[in-house]
């Protein structure tokens, strides 16, 4: 009995531990802004941390690239082993919130069968500006409310540090993964 | 109530008497240079700009308030090394340059000045709209003149020490160095697909861009207008510019 | 699915090959796009300005050479009292040179100091990729760009920033020259030079002073106000000129910034030997004038026989002597009269026949000199034009041929001698200042005035005593 308490109480320590050790200065979880999922959650960029995450911004009525930034998602997503798939999650935030709403982003990722392990994120104009600018992420709303942006794939470490980031389509996949791999092949601090 | 009648008049002449730091800029519509589809002419509603760029007194002062923003706090994903290089310390600009524009400042560092002040950055949209004007006509690009000037200062170095930000050029709307001191962020500075190199810009490179919408042709004989959407797109939020500052803008958000 | 992808690409490139027709071989050396060597280790790009070229490449393998322009916009000269915003590529107008050998690997930093207003990038005409490098390189004031690239091609090319407005980027001077060395590199030669031009608009007219703004009108009409070899009127002349040795053979690298003109590139006084025709691979020979494209460059080759200043121009000629298109070589050494003599005869010529024959009508009397000074500027010049093909333009002569002028005891003790030589012609020994001379000096057809005024000028200069002749004192002395 006091053996099992003295384990639980350890393993939240340490859980405690590894999360309050700071986070770098160059880390995206920085950002303070708060956003919510498909499903109405409400996140910050803090409880992000501990897992590898591959991130894009896009918008749900997007006809060009943004399909395909997201097929190269999944495609990413298929070539993990399954114990890499478990530590790895995708992130897609959206460029148009007034549009995407939470109903609307948990529609297409039904539609485009997104596993638990996919985020679909909105926040507030302001906040979605912030995070483009910290991405480098070009965009614009044009006036026939469709979005003129860049096609940009991110990927980032455990701790929110951007690790890769894949400018335009591309070959895509091979960069990533090779990225990817050697990401989760180093020993997890 | 004799008494409360003066100070009340007292206090309305004295208020005239202070020019006011904001202006209200009407609303309007003009065809940017760039960012338009098939050169539609884009509506401004009427906000409220500052009249001067942010002063290094003034973001001193926010400094004091904000000590995550100062040179020895602020983390690097908020503001490259350049950040407030020429600052004497922490809380003070350059020597006697108190009333002259803060530069070397990054995106992210403006916005929270901005904040803090109950504002937000100019949209780019707004400022081009503002920028228009001459001294004398809202239109001003019209006036070969003017383009001829802004040109001009375009083409001169950068003045070793900024002047004061009340010394400066003054236009119809009594906005201040809109032209002929620093360069100036805007909230979506990062708004267009301008990729630097130039020659190429009038088709989208459709590998790096999504365009759901393509961007107008452009008008290359507003050079003054194009080298300042040039210069917007060779930056990035966490740089630190030595001819780039801000001011700050009011009103709902666009 | 990679492997399958693969081994079908390679089935599909055999088959390819199996069926495709011969195809004639080009008589043209194959182009080398083809990178077969392997790059060994990494050197920093030593850069030049101009006129100065950096020193031939040595080594025999494709390298990774590091190159670190920074853009500078500064104020300088442009003319005599005349001011400009240069934007340069470190520092001077023209860019830089830089010299790479084929299939090095070139990192690329591009530096935008601080202190400029604008951002720049870079378009490297050597370059194989999207905008030459110019998307790459797009940075900011206070900033630096990093990109690399192999250079496929050998040859001379320009380099030119590219950003929004290009025009106006190119004319505040940001141009310069790359050389890719071909793989075996150049021929030796003895001096090489960077020679570029480029086109200046100005807000006030040509020579209009002080700190003149760039003109985009005058731009956008191709009408510029200053045309200059290196940046500035007279950077290479005086004693700024390039220098050369009598028999040497010089390369000169010339390029073309533009931003609108087209160059005919001469040297007056030489011809080129070799011309590698728009910096490329094809030599034209015994070549006078050679055009340079704007956004261009050539090499030409001549070797120098004779000594002199040569004078480059861009031969559209009112560019070279109105607006500043000129430049010089001094050559130093020994003279080959054979080669060129210098003037070997200077006569009178009469409308008709050989022999002087009278004239119908009576050449109008010039008035006569008012002043001694007046008579002795006439005489400098009849000095300049008749005397010194003998007596040399110091006076002093020539030993045991021709006499002195210059502190002429002959002449000092008495001037009415001087003017007997040339009235009368003289032969026979004479002793000046203790040399013996015996020659023959013919009779002058010099008129009275004439000879007044210069043998007044000569008594006057030269050390001599001073003193002065009148033409009627001539007339006695004329037999």
């Amino acid at each position: 009995m006091i053996r099992k308490t003295l384990t639980v109480c350890l393993t939240i320590a340490a859980l405690a531990l590894a999360s309050a050790a700071p986070l770098s200065e160059t880390s995206l979880y920085n950002l303070e802004s708060r956003w919510s999922d498909q499903n109405g959650t409400v996140h910050r960029w803090a409880d992000l941390r501990g897992e590898v995450r591959v991130v894009a911004l896009i918008y749900t009525h997007c006809r060009s690239v943004c399909p395909a930034i997201v097929q190269q998602m999944k495609e990413t997503e298929a070539r993990l082993s399954p114990a890499e798939r478990k530590r790895v999650a995708f992130l897609l935030v959206s460029m148009d919130p007034e549009a995407d709403t939470s109903d609307q982003l948990r529609h297409f990722a039904e539609n485009r069968q997104l596993g638990p392990n996919w985020l679909l994120l909105r926040g507030k104009a302001a906040d979605v500006r912030e995070l483009a600018s910290t991405l480098d992420f070009k965009y614009r709303k044009n006036s026939n409310r469709e979005f003129s942006h860049s096609a940009m794939i991110t990927l980032l470490d455990a701790d929110g540090e951007i690790v890769d980031q894949q400018l335009g389509l591309g070959d895509g996949s091979s960069e990533r993964l090779r990225a990817l791999s050697k990401l989760l092949a180093a020993p997890s601090p | 109530m004799r008494r409360v009648g003066i100070f009340w008049l007292l206090l309305c002449l004295s208020s005239l008497a202070i020019e006011s730091t904001k202006v209200t800029i009407p609303a309007g519509s003009f065809v940017p240079l760039m960012g338009s589809q098939k050169r539609q002419a884009l509506a401004v509603a009427s906000f409220q700009l500052s009249r001067y760029p942010v002063t290094n007194g003034e973001f001193g002062q926010f400094l004091r308030v904000h000590p995550e923003w100062r040179r020895s706090r602020i983390k690097r994903l908020f503001a490259e090394s350049g950040y407030l290089r020429d600052w004497v310390d922490d809380l003070h600009g350059p020597k006697g340059q108190y009333s002259s524009p803060v530069t070397n400042v990054s995106w992210f560092a403006a916005r929270a000045y901005c904040r803090s002040v109950g504002g937000r950055l100019p949209s780019q949209n707004e400022w081009e709209w503002v920028a228009q004007a001459s001294a004398s006509e809202r239109n001003g690009m019209r006036q070969p003149e003017f383009r001829r000037q802004i040109l001009a200062w375009y083409a001169r170095p950068n003045p070793e020490h900024w002047p004061a930000v009340q010394k400066t050029y003054r236009n119809v709307y009594g906005v201040h160095a809109m032209h002929g001191l620093v360069w100036e962020w805007v909230e979506d500075f990062n708004s267009l697909l301008v990729t630097g190199e130039s020659r190429g810009d009038s088709s989208l490179d459709l590998d790096l861009y999504c365009a759901g919408g393509a961007l107008s042709g452009l008008d290359p004989s507003d050079y003054p207008t194009y080298m300042r959407y040039a210069f917007r797109s060779s930056l990035k939020a966490r740089y630190a510019v030595p001819n780039l500052g801000f001011r700050v803008a009011y009103g709902r958000t666009p | 699915m990679r492997k399958q992808f693969i081994v079908a690409l390679a089935g599909l490139a055999l088959v390819t090959l199996a069926c495709s027709p011969s195809s004639p071989i080009p008589s043209s050396p194959t182009p080398s796009k083809v990178v077969e060597e392997a790059l060994q280790g990494e050197e920093v790009a030593v850069l030049t300005h101009a006129p100065q070229v950096p020193p031939p490449i040595q080594r025999t393998h494709p390298t990774r050479v590091i190159v670190k322009l920074e853009v500078r916009e500064h104020e300088g000269r442009l003319a005599d009292g005349v001011r400009y915003t240069f934007w340069t590529f470190g520092g001077e107008v023209p860019g830089m040179f830089i010299r790479v050998r084929e299939g090095d690997l070139v990192e690329f930093h591009l530096e935008n100091h601080p202190s400029s207003k604008m951002p720049h990038n870079i378009d490297l005409h050597a370059v194989t990729g999207p905008g030459g490098g110019a998307t790459s390189s797009f940075t900011a004031p206070g900033h630096e760009s990093v990109f690399s690239f192999t250079t496929l091609n050998p040859g001379l090319f320009v380099y030119h920033c590219a950003t929004a407005p290009v025009g106006m980027h190119i004319a505040n001077g940001m141009y310069g020259l790359i050389l890719v060395e071909p793989k075996g590199g150049l021929p030796k030669v003895d001096r090489e030079y960077y020679v570029m031009q480029g086109d200046f608009y100005t807000r006030g007219a040509n020579g209009e002073g002080g700190l003149q703004p760039f003109s985009m009108q005058k731009a956008l009409d191709e009408h510029p106000d200053y045309v200059v070899f290196n940046g500035s009127v007279g950077a290479l002349t005086g004693d700024k000129a390039l220098q050369a040795k009598v028999g040497e053979k010089i390369r000169l690298f010339v390029g073309n910034g533009g931003p609108n003109l087209v160059s005919s590139f001469h040297v007056i006084g030489e011809i080129f030997d070799s011309v590698f025709v728009e910096g490329g691979e094809t030599a034209n020979h015994n070549v006078q004038t050679t055009l340079i494209p704007s956004g261009g460059a050539a090499i030409t080759e001549f070797k120098v026989e004779v000594p002199g200043t040569f004078i480059l121009v861009d031969h559209s000629i009112f560019r070279a002597f109105n607006k500043g298109a000129l430049a010089m070589l001094k050559v130093a050494g020994e003279e080959n009269k054979s080669f060129y003599s210098g003037k070997q005869d200077d006569k009178v010529y009469a409308a008709e026949g050989g022999a002087v024959q009278e004239l119908p009508n009576r050449p109008v009397a010039q008035a006569s000199a008012q002043s001694k000074a007046e008579r002795m500027s006439r005489g400098a010049d009849v000095f300049n034009q008749v005397c010194t093909a003998c007596h040399q333009a110091n006076g002093e002569g020539i030993p045991n041929v021709f006499p002195p002028l210059a502190q002429s005891d002959y002449l000092n003790q008495d001037p009415t001698r001087g003017v007997n030589a040339i009235t009368n012609g003289l032969q026979g020994e004479i002793t000046v200042n203790g040399a013996k001379f015996n020659q023959v000096m013919p009779k002058l057809t010099l008129t009275d005035e004439q000879t007044a005024n210069v043998v007044t000028y000569v008594l006057n200069n030269f050390g001599n005593k001073g003193g002065e002749i009148t033409p009627e004192a001539v007339k006695k002395i004329r037999k």
